[in-house]
């Protein structure tokens, strides 16, 4: 039997410290949205089913624990959802052991109730989830009012009442039980969902999927309230103060200590407290959000190879130049075969969800997830000592931008009125002068590590962008517009690698003034590569974000790629 | 990925299939090793097929660079795609490696 810190199993029964006679089996899942934890409870002639959760093979485990040769006799059953989303429930739909069964019921708050009887797809999170729904029967109205009925012939009796915590916290309270068994309590505790409740059994609160409910690709969900969802932790960490409660079962991963749990939920009230006007998370949202991941993380892996062989390259040259030290700490700045995994499992889920096999909010939380990793890794103070901070910069930006999207909010930008004639024209200048001037080198020849520093800088710069030429109309260089300079600085960079990536050279910027706005064209003698339709529409979309429009006119003569920025002034 | 070997008289040509990455790199890096352990001193690489090299491939490629720079040795890559192309420009490989257009154009060179 755990007590306090001993583990608590996956799949075996466990008395429940407190309450006597009362038993508990866990299911216990790493966190995913495929399907939820699920925990048994038997206590007396009452069997509760704690989120049945939507696998197969969780069903038949959850079945086979529940089987009259099991542990337990046969009985009332009576499934009580923490919250109505699919993940959570999906089973009672489609494994026959719960659609089929007479002796069970299912109990969820009232909001829930009505979402599940009605097959709501939006609050329940299956459309988000790109699936289909049935109506589920709900026997249990929970929090319903003094209209609400317990189900006839199932022996269980629900009171409705209040519960006062000792710092003066008055919380809703729902009693369950059966002539025979323990008391199991119940809490509203909204904001994930409307319908989200707390249950206690004894020492032990489980807490449906509080814990997740800041997070990214969670919070903004269909029915999601951020004021209610920082009430509802208030309520309940008032709760786990009251001393009484040993451990947290949440809806998805490892239990949580008492200690733990408050820890986790402080942070998450704080993050609570920062997503102030997030969007709603429907599947709309999510089929952009996934559009968006596809093209960044194509552009994310692009930018990382190019980091990552830029360093290769410094390493190697440095090596040839019997500074094996130095070449050794340089190939260290990145962990080259990580990205490479971290790169591998994108593409391989990408291919996936391409297929059909996952849905556009998976794909989105999937990068979400390898932006995550690939920040951790990412050490951009020490590589732009070594490489173009332009490069770094940029990768850093485009990272940061997929959190603050799949948070909830839009993609940001700064738009300010700029003259782009000298924006550009600073870009190219910046392009051409980057990295260690020879007298800078010959300057530091007697000081062995200031030399080696301008060593590994003279070799890290790329002599790729030293003949684009910037050239700029008289009339376009008081001309302003309201742009995001960064992120259009980046598209530009972005249009000048692919020219100078495919060997182009004499690659020209021209920036001019004609009909309503202003006009910034790239070209080159040797041609204009037109990316694939990906990379395409990122730039693009990218652009139109900066405040421009983006074209690859290959009709033009010379082939050109051509930016449009509309004029205030004009 | 797959690897297709072809020894031709003076040399190998290898074409290997597919993106190559860390977990696509050893394999490529040990028939490279085994050509040159029988003695194959002249390989082009054709990357017709390959989509994309990570970090993790070109480390091959410099590695198999270093054993192939005796006298009469040749280590050259053809037909590379784009986006390889931008790689391998922009990251400053395209000074440490023969690149061709073409395998003709590359074996012309052995």
């Amino acid at each position: 039997m755990p007590r306090g810190d001993e583990p608590i199993a996956h799949g075996c029964w466990h008395e429940i410290p407190g309450v006597e006679g009362a038993r508990f089996w866990p299911f216990l899942r790493k966190v995913d949205n495929v399907s939820s934890n699920t925990y048994l409870v038997r206590s007396g002639s009452l069997t509760l089913v704690i989120d049945p959760g939507a696998l197969p093979d969780q069903a038949r485990e959850i079945a086979a624990a529940l089987s009259p040769t099991a542990e337990i006799a046969p009985r009332s059953i009576l499934v009580i959802l923490t919250h109505a989303h699919v993940d959570h429930f999906r089973s009672l739909i489609d494994y026959p052991y719960f659609r089929n069964n007479p002796s069970l019921c299912v109990a969820v708050h009232e909001t829930g109730a009505r979402a599940v009887a009605t097959a709501d797809t939006n609050l329940t999170q299956a459309a988000l989830l790109g699936q289909t729904l049935q109506m589920v029967e709900v026997a249990l109205p929970l929090f319903a009012g003094p209209t609400a009925r317990v189900p006839c012939g199932t022996g269980i009796r629900l009171v409705t009442g209040e519960r006062s915590l000792r710092d003066g916290t008055v919380i809703p309270e729902q009693v369950l039980n059966t002539e025979d068994s323990c008391d199991v309590f119940l809490y509203p505790a909204p904001g994930h969902s409307p319908d989200s409740i707390c249950i206690r059994i004894g020492s032990y609160l489980f807490i449906g999927d509080l814990l997740f409910a800041a997070g990214m690709g969670v919070a903004g969900m269909s029915g999601w309230n951020r004021d209610d969802l920082v009430r509802s932790i208030g309520h309940i960490l008032a709760l786990l103060q009251e001393g009484s409660i040993t451990h947290c079962f949440p809806g998805h991963g490892k239990v949580l200590t008492c200690e733990e749990a408050v820890r986790v939920l402080e942070s998450v009230k704080r993050d609570a407290a920062t997503l102030d006007g997030i969007e709603e998370l429907n599947s709309s949202r999510a089929t952009e959000t996934a559009l968006y991941a596809e093209g960044l993380m194509d552009e994310v892996e692009e930018l990382f190879t190019i980091i990552a062989a830029r360093l290769l390259y410094v390493s190697h040259v440095l090596d040839e130049l019997d500074e094996a030290g130095e070449a050794d700490a340089i190939k260290k700045l990145i962990d080259t075969d990580r990205l490479d995994e971290l790169m591998t499992d994108f593409h391989r889920f990408s291919a996936e969800h391409r297929a059909g096999g996952k849905a556009d909010i998976q794909l989105a939380l999937k990068a979400g997830q390898i932006v995550g990793k690939l920040d951790r890794m990412f050490a951009q103070q020490d590589l732009a000592l070594v490489l173009d901070p332009e490069y770094v910069r940029r990768a850093g930006r485009l990272l940061c931008d997929y959190t603050t999207v799949l948070r909830g909010f839009r993609q940001p930008r700064m738009l300010r009125k700029t003259a782009p004639a000298t924006m550009v024209a600073g870009l190219i200048g910046s392009l051409n002068q980057s990295g260690e001037r020879n007298e800078d080198l010959i300057g530091s020849a007697d000081n062995p590590a200031a030399f080696t520093r301008a060593l590994i800088r003279k070799i890290a710069r790329s002599p790729a962008f030293d003949d684009v030429t910037c050239a700029c109309t008289e009339d376009s260089c008081t001309c302003t517009a309201e742009i995001d300079a960064a992120i259009l600085g980046d598209v530009i960079l972005a249009v000048l690698e692919d020219l100078a990536g495919a060997g182009c050279r004499e690659i020209s910027v021209r920036v001019a003034t004609g009909g309503r706005g202003i006009s910034i064209t790239i070209a080159s003698p040797f041609g204009m590569p037109v990316p694939y339709d990906l990379r395409k529409r990122f730039l693009q979309d990218e652009c139109a974000r900066a405040g421009g429009t983006l074209a690859w006119l290959t009709d033009a003569e010379p082939a050109s790629v051509r930016i449009d920025l509309p004029s205030p002034d004009l | 990925m797959e690897i297709a070997t072809e020894k031709k008289e003076k040399g190998a040509v290898v074409r290997p299939s597919g993106r190559i990455d860390t977990a696509a790199a050893p394999a490529l890096e040990q028939e490279l090793s085994k050509l040159i352990g029988e003695g194959t001193r002249k390989i082009t690489l054709d990357f017709k097929n390959v989509p994309y090299i990570s970090s993790g491939g070109l480390r091959v490629l410099l590695a198999t660079a270093k054993k192939l720079r005796g006298d009469g040795d040749s280590f050259s890559l053809c037909s590379l795609n784009p986006e390889v192309t931008k790689i391998l420009t922009l990251a400053g490989f395209n000074t440490i490696f023969s690149i061709y257009p073409s395998e003709r154009e590359a074996l012309a060179t052995w």
